[in-house]
């Protein structure tokens, strides 16, 4: 009995063994590209989302009537849905956009076997859904007071429990299938780069109304790919959307080799060229890394820890290279600062002795060891809060010597903030505590800046009092003007100074400006830039207020961050983005090159 | 016995009201403001204010404790706030195709109540944790049981040889082995087990219980079974210790019995007394699993998922992960006083 079930056990084993291998061989997609994200995404609704992960995957999914060239640097807008670019008249006040006729949606039991077309009413109605109160949607900033009429609705949805879609809104006027009319309540020329937000990507209103709530899981839109399976915090899985149009590659490199490369990889290939995409979740950097190098993965950002590993001096290592892997290096389109409240009775204010003592703690701060000690060499100095390749970058603007503690010390002493007591600390001028508390969350990486600072200020004479506790916590603090000082990071939403510069903004205290900073003639300066096309003329205004936060101090400008990343040699056409995400799309797997390396 | 489970039942419920209260001040009242999580990047005042409406966090304290009660006892929220501003409830999952899990939820839909969700995925909670103790089960349950058979196999050959070069050896093994950090384990296994010989994947995770069982999970069971070896064979070594210096070992022994049956009758099974109180201490731990483990290697359980929820603020998720924690606890501390008896019927139920 038992050798013949032990028998029957082997048989099926072999059988299995032979055959598996086969069934498996034949259904394998062609190109399969390995990617991998850093956090766990949280779900596919643009209305619902605003983390970096989510927004990877929708935008490969869902498309906004905007797109960026793959190549281009610096960023540069070009139409994905639309015929050609909007048509922005009456000063940047009304954005016409004309729809490409024939997009298709993927397909989706709520389309009823329907073939279901792409129309100007879908951006209207997944506009409208960002606005809902009932979605909570972080992305209400993209569209709030922005459209005449929408603001109304969303105040008459908070009145009576329920958002009526069907509502005509003045300011979204849809002319015919095909063609959309925007009108602003006020002149806006960064309009224009909401309408290349992935969250800004269409939705069907059937798929969310099959769906409900649960549509964060089933997104359905007219982009290269379609979501197929979906391990949540672990695997993501996309498919090439088979109703996809007809779309060929076209980027503009530019003068920049690595672009001229990749340009030259894709050129003149239907879009996508990827079968599927797999995306693992990898939280670690280890394991991150080495499955990369076990060829588990086809991409990574190089964690920085690896960083003297992988790129010594700045190039690849020749082991990786002998490997036919490649690397490149970007900036990241980012910016870290270190913020001082504003409305804080110690170091806020706008009187000299106030400018002096934030200068002061600014000259007192070695940026410089922070990139090489804390950041392993993977970042810039900031000059400027705008990050070179975002329009308003000035490389020749500079904050001159930013780490000076002898001048530091003197601007201080000038002051009076000197150290009465004999402690070794200075005091503020009227004899009261000078203390400078630094706010930190318990991670190792902020305790490695807060040793930093602490070094730093004790060598100037300025006593530092840590205030160390969870990022959620300090976020309700910073934003209820809790806390003295806090260093943050802001990526871009899009490539425009304006994106950075509103941080400071006045009338944004308590919102995105954390450090309260509200100065009448850099408000006046932004509120003039907004109503101009992009431009020299609106470059010069933006270094001008770049100007004023290098006289003021509201701000410790740290760093831009670097990063590097990799890619198995069979990967082509990959370069990341500034500000698109992975851009799948754009990518191809060289089988001939992957079958050689044995994978 | 029947009695005493009943009585051990009810006193489940003012302890689990402790528990609740407990989670309630810690993240009502001590913990971040969950809006300005949800908020996004760029946020104002109008929006703060409806994500609070909405969530119900703009409630007063006992209201929003009887909100979180109410979940805890039914899994489901209402849109209790909708009601008191006299509009429509929503009905949110009428239209919501049918899971098992969706079909729970439309039974409730009429009454404008839903699934307690996560603030941050939108995924139902019940379905986060029945969906996340999967894998975390995979890895620790054979943790547990290798760990205790071969800890209790090492420690009772150890104690019988006590005092002997092996046993001293084994001993300050052991002391080494504890000295190192868990997480030093895990970076230097996966780089020389997982990358440089290849024996093991570096990490991932399937939809197959077999794939995972034998090719994703053999070294982090391997690693957690290396890690947690050494403090329990120090300590099942000392409760055998103490048993085999009791008289009753010395009187067998002068009564000629076996010395297999003064071990394996006499001596383990006494010892096993403080073996399953360890076990049953250690117990509620596997249904949570270990963090790193499932960080470092990829693994979806439940140990990554209350991480995250922590660092994204995520209360539903790490209130609901709390509460099910203190009753797998509970009912699991109640097991193992029912097994007491069993192991030694000395043992009597009052």
């Amino acid at each position: 009995m038992s050798a013949r079930f032990f028998s029957a056990v082997l048989l099926y084993a072999i059988a299995f063994a032979c055959t598996a291998p086969a069934t498996l061989a034949a259904e394998a997609p062609k190109k399969v590209f390995r990617s991998v994200f850093l956090i766990a995404e949280t779900e596919f609704d643009p209305a619902k989302i605003s983390d970096l992960y989510s927004n990877a995957v929708i935008e490969e999914i869902l498309e906004s009537p905007l797109t960026y060239d793959m190549l281009a640097r610096p960023a540069r807008l070009k139409p994905q849905t639309l015929i050609a670019m909007p048509a922005i008249t009456e000063g940047g006040k009304v954005y016409t956009l004309k729809l490409k006729p024939g997009i298709i949606f993927a397909d989706d039991p709520a389309f009823n076997g329907k073939r279901r077309e792409l129309t100007a009413q879908d951006y209207v109605y997944s506009w409208m859904r960002l606005l809902d109160p009932k979605l909570k949607s972080p992305n209400t900033w993209l569209l709030t007071g922005k459209i005449v009429g929408l603001d109304a609705i969303v105040a008459a949805a908070k009145t009576s429990g329920s958002f009526d879609y069907d509502a005509k809104v003045a300011g979204l006027e849809v002319l015919d299938a095909h063609t959309l009319r925007i009108t602003l309540t006020k002149p806006d020329f960064n309009f224009i780069y909401i309408l290349a937000m992935a969250t800004t990507g269409a939705v069907a209103r059937e798929v969310v109304e099959k769906y409900g709530a649960q549509v964060g899981a089933h997104p359905v839109g007219t982009g290269a790919f379609l979501l197929k399976e979906w391990r949540r915090s672990s695997k993501i899985v996309l498919e090439k959307n088979p109703n996809f149009r007809e779309e060929f590659y076209d980027a503009d490199p530019g003068n920049d080799p690595v672009s001229q490369k990749l340009a030259a990889q894709m050129k003149g290939k239907r879009l996508p060229q990827l079968d599927r995409v797999e995306i693992s979740i990898i939280e670690e950097s280890q394991p991150r890394w080495l499955a990369f190098l076990s060829g588990e993965l086809d991409t990574v950002k190089l964690p920085y820890e690896f960083n003297s590993m992988a790129v010594p001096g700045g190039k690849i290592a020749p082991n990786l290279a002998k490997l036919g892997m490649t690397a490149t290096h970007e900036i990241e389109a980012v910016v870290t600062y270190t913020y001082f409240n504003m409305k804080d009775p110690i170091v806020g204010g706008y009187t000299p002795d106030k400018v002096a003592l934030r200068r002061a703690i600014s000259l007192g701060y070695d940026t410089d060891a922070e990139i090489n000690i804390i950041r392993n060499g993977n970042a810039i100095k900031a000059e400027s809060p705008i990050p070179p390749g975002v329009l308003g970058y000035d490389p020749h603007f500079t904050l001159g010597k930013t780490y000076d503690p002898a001048r530091a010390k003197a601007l201080l002493d000038t002051y009076g903030y000197i150290d009465r007591d004999g402690d070794g600390y200075r005091e503020m001028p009227d004899g009261k505590p000078l203390i400078f508390v630094f706010a930190s969350t318990p991670v190792q990486l902020d305790k490695m800046f807060l040793e930093l600072w602490k070094k730093n200020m004790d060598a100037i004479g300025i006593r530092i009092s840590p205030l160390i506790e969870k990022w959620p916590d300090l976020r309700k603090k910073s934003k209820l003007g809790q806390l003295q000082t806090w260093a943050l990071a802001w990526g871009a939403d899009y490539p425009d100074g304006e994106n950075f510069l509103q941080l400071l903004y006045g009338p944004n205290s308590g919102s995105s400006n954390d450090g309260n900073f509200s100065l009448p003639a850099f408000d006046k300066l932004y509120e003039e830039a907004a109503a101009i096309p992009a431009g020299p003329e609106r470059t010069k205004i933006y270094q001008q207020m770049a100007k004023l936060i290098a006289a003021y101090a509201p701000w410790k400008l740290n760093t831009h961050r670097t990063f590097d990343t990799f890619n198995q040699p069979w990967v082509l056409g990959f370069r990341k983005h500034q500000i698109m995400h992975d851009t799948y799309k754009f990518i191809d797997i060289d089988l001939d090159i992957k079958a050689q390396a044995g994978y | 016995m029947g009695a005493y489970v009943l009585r051990r039942l009810w006193q489940m419920i003012p302890t689990l009201a402790g528990v609740m209260l407990l989670i309630f001040v810690l993240f009502n009242w001590v913990g971040g403001d969950p809006a300005l999580v949800l908020a996004g990047k760029i946020t104002n005042k109008d929006q703060i204010e409806n994500i609070r409406k909405q969530l119900g966090v703009d409630q007063p304290a006992y209201v929003q404790l009887g909100y979180f009660a109410f979940e805890v006892a039914t899994g489901f929220t209402c849109t209790w706030k909708s009601y008191t501003d006299k509009a429509e409830p929503p009905k949110l999952d009428a239209k919501t195709p049918g899971s098992a899990a969706d079909s729970a939820t439309k039974a409730k839909a009429n009454s404008g109540c839903q699934a307690v969700r996560s603030w941050a995925t939108n995924e139902e909670v019940p379905k986060i944790l029945t969906t996340r103790i999967t894998p975390t089960l995979t890895i620790m349950i054979p943790v547990l049981i290798l760990e205790t058979l071969l800890g209790v196999i090492l420690a009772i050959g150890v104690a019988y040889a006590r005092g002997t070069l092996t046993d001293r050896m084994i001993m300050m093994i052991c002391t080494v082995a504890m000295s190192v950090s868990f997480l030093v384990y895990i970076i230097v296994a996966q780089y020389i087990f997982g990358f440089q010989l290849g024996w093991f994947p570096v990490q991932g995770w399937s939809d197959s219980f077999w794939k995972n069982i034998t090719y994703y999970a053999p070294l982090p069971i391997a690693l957690a079974v290396f890690v947690g070896l050494a403090p329990a064979l120090r300590l099942y070594r000392s409760f055998f210790l103490d048993e085999i210096n009791n008289e009753y070992v010395r009187t067998a022994r002068a009564k000629g019995v076996p010395e297999k049956t003064v071990m394996m009758k006499h001596v383990l099974r006494n010892a096993m007394i403080p073996i399953l109180t360890n076990i049953g201490i250690a117990l509620p731990g596997i249904f949570v699993g270990s963090f790193l483990l499932e960080t470092f290697f990829s693994i979806p359980g439940l140990g990554r998922e209350i991480l995250v929820a922590v660092n994204r603020s995520d209360f539903p998720v790490i209130k609901a992960a709390t509460v099910y924690l203190a009753m797998v606890t509970m009912i699991i501390n109640l097991l193992v006083d029912v097994l007491y008896k069993a192991v030694d019927p000395r043992v009597t139920f009052k």
